[in-house]
């Protein structure tokens, strides 16, 4: 890597047409030396496993071929049972897609109001509002969740007690985690919380880019703060808002232990599962390991194709500029 | 900012920080529940684990019982420290491998780019669609195959590789930022790469090596599912070890809060000290 470190020091302008022409040859291939490692561990650790889990996804893999280590090849026997029946269609997609849509919109939504409080604030509330936000985000999703649930506990959480204690629940209670609907909304309050701390942050720091002046100039005709958000703050800030929202898009639909670690999440309630939770628990728990990785391919393609719209969207953007 | 085009922008700019003090209450008051409602569940923990269990379980909730370390003790005698040190050796030493093999790259992408740099950070970004679920199970076979279950190196490289591509894309965007003028100046002066790398390079990207460490280490260990199903009692990390314990402990508030947060203690001390580097890193990671 040091060859240039032999070089004599002394001429102030080399002409460039003067160095022999092997040199240039390196020169072009040394960067794709630079790229090698990163481009070969991430072809061998994520590239063969999207392979190979293709490849499961369309055969009869359970505990008994993992003895033998001859899988049965059965077509789309796999996807035909993910896909048939109404759980795909009635539960688990619900669960994915409204879960998310909802979870993304919280996030981004209150994201961007944190972000332009953040902008109003001084040095010192700033700094305060931000780490808090970082703890917020570096809290472990297993730790939140955690909270989140001892919260809600159905026997002595804080919620219940208080509701009960305010004559808004009956003594028996209620326990949110076996209905779909209040399991969800005690997850989406989670993700949220976990979510909108980076999204505020990245957005504040996009917020930055837009130009005083702009925002001055309203004002001086008039244009109210809301007026002003939407014709100034939102286009300038488009592609942030853009990858803002296809990250949340993307972990929110990966989201697994903020599932998996509430009550029933673990297997017991299938009301409950999203994508990710039904692939694992089909596979690790129940053995299944075909239609497991069927539905984690399933899940892939779903998140494949979002994320190609959003990219589409958003480069067709700044084709433009 | 040309002050004399700005004239009036900036008369209002005057205007509008001499009236902070009084609209100022108001942001203060946003800005402390905000940052209270961030911090509200590790506050709850903390508040917690100090109690007893018959406080912690009390209702109401006793916010002003006496402080205790029954919680902390016994968590401590449960034998957490394997997994914990498990943890330390998966997030620091995949760390410092994803930097090893990021720097080079990131530097190949921004200062002296190959053609294709955008089609090479496309297939990094890429990566990041394959779910881990997905991945779960092709690592599990072979892994059984080669011996590596319960082998507290598996995780390394996966943590390596599942870090790489936020790491590489994070290094561009500080890389981006050295002045190329600069770097040109040192050629013609004749300074070697070495030399060009630790004086114009370096002061411009430390910030940019911290934070992509930061993020990599608070990622690393935090992680559950490849944790939980590929090992077992010899390569168990904290996070895994904290659901076992959850599990056969969950009706003691106040060990359980203990224990989450000394299993949090690490990532919550690194995102509070590095906020600025942290901050930035993360703008610089996902905006550009």
């Amino acid at each position: 890597m040091a060859t240039s470190l032999d070089e004599p020091a002394a001429p102030a302008r080399v002409d460039p047409a003067a160095r022999p022409r092997r040199v240039r040859r390196s020169r072009a291939a040394r960067p794709w030396l630079l790229l090698a490692g990163p481009l070969l561990v991430i072809a061998g650790l994520l590239l063969y496993p999207i392979v190979r889990v293709t490849v499961l996804s369309f055969q009869r893999y359970g505990l008994k071929e993992v003895i033998s280590g001859k899988p049965e090849f059965i077509g789309l026997d796999n996807y035909r049972e993910a896909l048939s029946g109404d759980y795909l269609w009635k539960t688990v997609l619900p669960n994915t897609v409204v879960f998310a849509a909802v979870a993304v919109a919280g996030t981004v939504v209150l994201g961007t109001l944190v972000a332009l409080l953040l902008q109003h604030l001084g040095p010192r509330l700033r700094a305060l509002v931000i780490g808090s936000a970082l703890v917020a985000w570096a809290l472990p999703a297993v730790t939140g969740t955690y909270v989140w649930v001892w919260i809600f506990d159905p026997d002595s959480g804080i919620v219940r007690r208080t509701l009960i204690a305010l004559g808004m629940l009956d003594p028996e209670g209620f326990n949110w985690f076996t209905d779909r609907l209040s399991f969800y909304a005690i997850a989406v309050l989670n993700v949220i919380h976990h979510g909108y701390p980076f999204i505020a942050i990245t957005i504040f720091a996009g917020l930055s880019t837009v130009p005083e002046e702009l925002h001055e100039a309203a004002k001086l005709d008039g244009a109210n703060a809301w007026r002003r958000f939407w014709s100034i703050t939102v286009p300038l800030m488009r592609p942030v808002f853009a990858v803002v929202t296809i990250l949340s898009t993307i972990w929110d639909f990966k989201v697994f232990a903020q599932i998996y670690l509430m009550p029933g999440g673990d297997g017991s309630n299938p009301d409950v599962f999203n994508l990710g939770v039904w692939s694992y628990v089909s596979s690790i728990n129940q053995n299944k390991y075909g239609l497991g990785s069927a539905i984690a391919v399933l899940l892939t393609l779903v998140l494949l194709v979002i994320t190609m719209i959003y990219v589409r969207a958003l480069f067709r953007e700044d084709e433009l500029q | 900012m040309t002050t004399t085009l700005a004239r009036p922008a900036a008369t209002d700019l005057e205007i509008r920080h001499a009236k902070q003090p009084r609209s100022g209450v108001l942001l203060t008051g946003a800005a402390w529940i905000i940052a209270v409602l961030f911090v509200l569940p590790v506050l709850w923990m903390i508040l917690t684990s100090f109690h007893t269990e018959q406080d912690a379980a009390a209702n109401p909730p006793k916010l002003a019982a006496p402080l205790s370390l029954e919680g902390y003790r016994s968590f401590f005698d449960s034998g957490p420290w394997p997994p914990l040190a498990n943890s330390l050796t998966a997030s620091v030493v995949s760390t410092l491998l994803v930097l090893l093999l990021a720097l080079p790259a990131a530097y190949a992408l921004s200062i002296k780019p190959v053609k294709k740099w955008s089609d090479v950070m496309f297939f990094f970004l890429s990566t990041k669609f394959l779910p881990v679920v997905a991945g779960l199970l092709p690592v599990y076979l072979f892994a059984q195959k080669v011996n590596l279950l319960d082998n507290i190196w598996l995780l390394i490289i996966l943590y390596t590789s599942m870090n790489l591509p936020i790491a590489v894309w994070m290094l561009r965007s500080f890389l981006s930022e050295v002045p190329t003028e600069m770097l040109e100046a040192a050629q013609v002066d004749g300074a070697g790469l070495v030399r060009t790398l630790r004086e114009i390079v370096a002061p411009v990207v430390a910030p940019g090596i911290a934070a992509a460490a930061l993020i990599c280490f608070i990622f690393s260990w935090n992680e559950l599912l490849f944790a939980r199903v590929l090992t077992g009692t010899r390569a168990e990390t904290a996070p895994v070890f904290l659901t076992g314990f959850v599990t056969s402990q969950g009706l003691f508030l106040a060990k359980v809060c203990a224990a989450s947060l000394v299993v949090s203690l690490p990532v919550l001390a690194a995102g509070f000290a590095a906020q600025d580097k942290l901050v930035q890193g993360l703008s610089m990671g996902a905006v550009r």
